[in-house]
């Protein structure tokens, strides 16, 4: 059949005849019927009447008829006069947008389409790639949700669902590249203080609960452009993205800091801890890159770690500060790659037999052909970037050498007193490494004293701390308590402690002689430490006169300027040298 | 509505804010995707949320971001394959005008739960136009504004867009006068 799907209408716009096709869609009951009463035009959308069929010949045009009253279905037509006389129209159709439909719905074959028409088989080609491609969907979706996963966690804390620091990188990255160069953004650096504590107190799933309420409290302080995100154990940040001035932003700063401070409740205890926050104001291209920007952030939080709780926004000098001792902690390297750390020795003297008990060893950095730098110039810096171990280790062997051949050549010069910090106590192989470097050169724990601060064993109150000392005693090291009296410990809370040596701190000793209390306070304390059989070594002694207090209230062991101050290998001996010579004469 | 369109938008803003601001215009969305299958049918509801969402981040009210997305929609379907469909209807924005129904019942073929717009321009002689929008959808009005100056764009012409009859204040239809200048 040529037009399956024609229909011819008389001049009243009748249908005459239709093709076979429309027929078996609409029934046979179709012929007679007005055209415009089976049909609704859709496109031209706004004509009506048969008049506008007739002003739009050869066009193109789409009806809807609805067959049997049911979904209505879209066709394609055109319209050409079927008489010269203008009476008749032929209306041919094709199937439009439902073809789809259609096929399915009348079961269409390659008869109701007209001979040279593709359509249908365009159609099949269709619905065989529809099917290859639901195919290819179905196992892109898949690979798009594993792709979503995937990139999830690599952007997401997965304890805590906020940002990592990955996603804050990318972010920062962003905003850096923002084209408004007026764009205001700000950078908190956060640091949760004490929460080490509380994992070692509360245990770690409290700890997690903790990061959890913190990552809480910083989302409840975001709008959807800012984004908090941890970015590492208790380091957390937020970024903002419209900056406000700096003062208010100082205040958000501080009610952050307030509501990371609150407690938290995990099986029915509370816990606490506080925070720290950095703050850095940036805009569009003023920093090179997000790596900067942390690390800039991270000088702030630095500053503000140092009062704990405190709010440090970054300043010129701040970085200028971070600089200078960033050039110090690789000057610092360097000098312990060419040894440049030696040994001081302080004489510690028994003035009652005349006899040097001992020498306490302390850190100097000897800058070849300039000064020599005292622990203040590079302590803090070092201990920061944990450098101090080596220093100490450099030092220490230095000082077992020489006492070694101080050994061999047979002076006596008592014990070596070392300080011990509360890392070197934590560590589990401090009381190996020390034997292992006294075996090597010969020595014995019993030549060693080693010296630690009073706030070590009595602030923290430790346990692994003070068993540590238990087995350094057992090993047969003499431990002496530096600075006592300056923290809160009592002689009596000694009692049980593995102390053989009480070392008096210079506050005790300076101004002895003209203060009536402080003499008291100091003979109460010589007199009870003598009755629980604990040496004492009354350090920082300047003057005769507070020697001689300090000798009348039963004290026989002195430390201090009076005697000698630290000084290096060459000039100890010298000084050992004429102490002995004047020990000599006294006796002779 | 088509993953097309979702895409589109996610494209715009990678494009224009970056991967993170996506994140988070997804989040404050609710949406899980961060990716859309083009040729998916998803809610509508979902693609009303987006805009929102980016709205919210841009600063931009709802509409302007629809102005907006229109006119970068050109090019996004342009460039997604589906250039030669609105090239079949002519070089001019006329055309192409003109052939915006047939373009997207060509689209139906290959997305057959497409709902697609339909438009009828009158010639009110003088350069100028009425561009009558039918729609199933409310709001998608401003939309429109931003594809005729897409569409512009494109064919290297410069129109004027004005609505002047508002579905929403109870008009048939959304219909806008165009001016074709010079
Ligand atoms: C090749 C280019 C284009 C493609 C591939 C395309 C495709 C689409 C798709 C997939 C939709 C979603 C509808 C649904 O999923 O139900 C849509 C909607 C829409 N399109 Fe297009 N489109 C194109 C160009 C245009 C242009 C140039 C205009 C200019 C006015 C336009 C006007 C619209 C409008 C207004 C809607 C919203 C639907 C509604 O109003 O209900 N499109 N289009």
């Amino acid at each position: 059949m040529l037009f399956p799907l024609h229909v011819r209408l008389d001049g009243l716009g009748r249908i005459e005849t239709a093709g076979p096709t429309l027929r078996r869609i609409f029934g046979e009951e179709i012929i007679g019927q007005a055209f415009l009463d089976v049909f609704t035009m859709v496109r031209p959308r706004r004509i009506q009447g048969l008049q506008s069929i007739w002003e739009r010949l050869g066009e193109k045009l789409v009806v809807s008829a609805a067959p049997s009253g049911e979904e209505p279905i879209q066709f394609r037509a055109v319209a050409v006069p079927v008489d010269r006389a203008h009476e008749g129209l032929l209306i041919d159709l094709s199937f439009g947008i439902h073809l789809a439909r259609c096929v399915h719905r009348f079961a269409l074959t390659e008869a109701d389409f007209k001979p040279n028409d593709f359509s249908i088989d365009l159609f099949y080609s269709f619905q065989t790639q529809q099917t290859l491609l639901k195919d290819s969907q179905k196992l892109a979706q898949a690979l798009k949700q594993s792709k979503l996963q995937a990139e999830r966690k690599s952007l997401e804390d997965s304890l805590t669902g906020i940002g990592n620091r990955a996603s804050l990188h990318r972010r920062l990255e962003e905003m850096l590249a923002h084209p408004d160069p007026g764009a205001r953004f700000a950078l908190m650096h956060i640091d949760l203080d004490d929460f080490k504590s509380v994992n070692d107190n509360f245990g770690h799933a409290a700890g997690d609960r903790v990061l959890m309420q913190a990552a809480r409290a910083l989302q409840a302080s975001c709008g959807i452009k800012d984004m908090p995100a941890r970015i590492g154990g208790d380091e957390f940040a937020l970024l903002l993205a419209d900056a406000p001035e700096e003062g208010e932003l100082e205040k958000l700063a501080r009610d952050l800091v307030a509501a990371l401070s609150m407690p938290v409740h995990h099986n029915d205890q509370s816990c606490r801890v506080g925070a720290s926050i950095g703050l850095v104001v940036f805009q569009p291209g003023q920093v090179p890159n997000a790596d900067r920007l942390i690390a800039n952030s991270d000088i702030a939080l630095y500053e503000a770690k140092g009062q704990k709780s405190a709010v440090k926004v970054l300043s010129e000098e701040m970085i200028e500060r971070h600089e200078k001792s960033t050039r110090l902690v690789s000057e610092i390297r360097r000098a312990v790659k060419k040894s440049q750390f030696v040994p001081f020795f302080q004489p510690q003297i028994d003035t009652l037999s005349g006899s040097i008990r001992g020498l306490e060893v302390v850190a100097r950095w000897e800058l070849p052909g300039q000064d020599v730098l005292t622990p203040a110039y590079f302590l803090e810096v070092a201990t920061r970037s944990n450098i101090m171990v080596d220093i100490d280790r450099q030092v220490r062997r230095k000082a077992f050498s020489q006492l070694a051949a101080w050994q061999r050549q047979g002076r006596k010069i008592g014990k070596l007193s070392l300080n011990v910090t509360a890392s070197n106590l934590r560590s589990v192989d401090f009381v190996s490494v020390l034997l292992v470097e006294l075996a090597a050169e010969g020595l014995r724990p019993s030549d060693i004293q080693l010296e630690l601060l009073e706030s070590i064993l009595f602030e923290q109150f430790d346990h692994e701390l003070i068993e540590q000392c238990r087995t350094l005693e057992q090993a047969g090291f003499t431990l002496a308590l530096d600075d006592f009296g300056t923290g809160h410990s009592s002689i009596a809370t000694l009692i049980d402690m593995p102390i053989s040596v009480l070392k008096i701190d210079r506050s005790f000793v300076s101004g002895l002689d003209s203060n009536a209390k402080m003499q008291r306070i100091t003979g109460a304390m010589l007199a009870m430490a003598k009755n629980m059989g604990l040496d004492v070594l009354a350090e920082g002694v300047e003057t005769l006169k507070e020697l001689e207090f300090l000798e009348k209230a039963g004290c026989r062991s002195f430390q201090g300027f009076y005697f000698s101050p630290p000084v290096n290998a060459e000039e100890i001996e010298r000084w050992l040298d004429v102490w002995q010579a004047n020990l000599c004469q006294l006796s002779g | 509505m088509y993953g097309m369109v979702n895409e589109g938008i996610r494209t715009f803003i990678l494009t224009n804010h970056g991967a993170e601001a996506w994140r988070r215009i997804c989040a404050r969305a609710g949406v899980q995707e961060a990716e859309f299958e083009k040729m998916t049918s998803y809610e509508d509801e979902l693609t009303y949320k987006l805009v929102d969402a980016v709205g919210e981040f841009t600063g931009l009210d709802a509409q302007d971001v629809l102005k907006v997305f229109g006119k970068y929609w050109v090019d996004f379907a342009g460039g997604s394959g589906f250039r030669h469909l609105m090239r079949l209807s002519g070089p001019t924005f006329i055309e192409q005008v003109r052939g915006l129904d047939d373009l997207h019942d060509r689209i139906i073929l290959s997305m057959p739960h497409l709902k697609p717009p339909s438009f009828e321009l009158e010639d009110l002689g003088g350069e100028t136009f009425l561009l009558h929008y039918y729609s199933d959808r409310d709001g998608l009005a401003p939309m429109v504004e931003g594809l005729l100056h897409g569409i512009a764009k494109d064919t290297g012409e410069e129109i004027d867009v004005e609505q002047v009859a508002f579905r929403s204040e109870g008009a048939d239809h959304d219909v806008f006068r165009i001016r074709l200048l010079a």
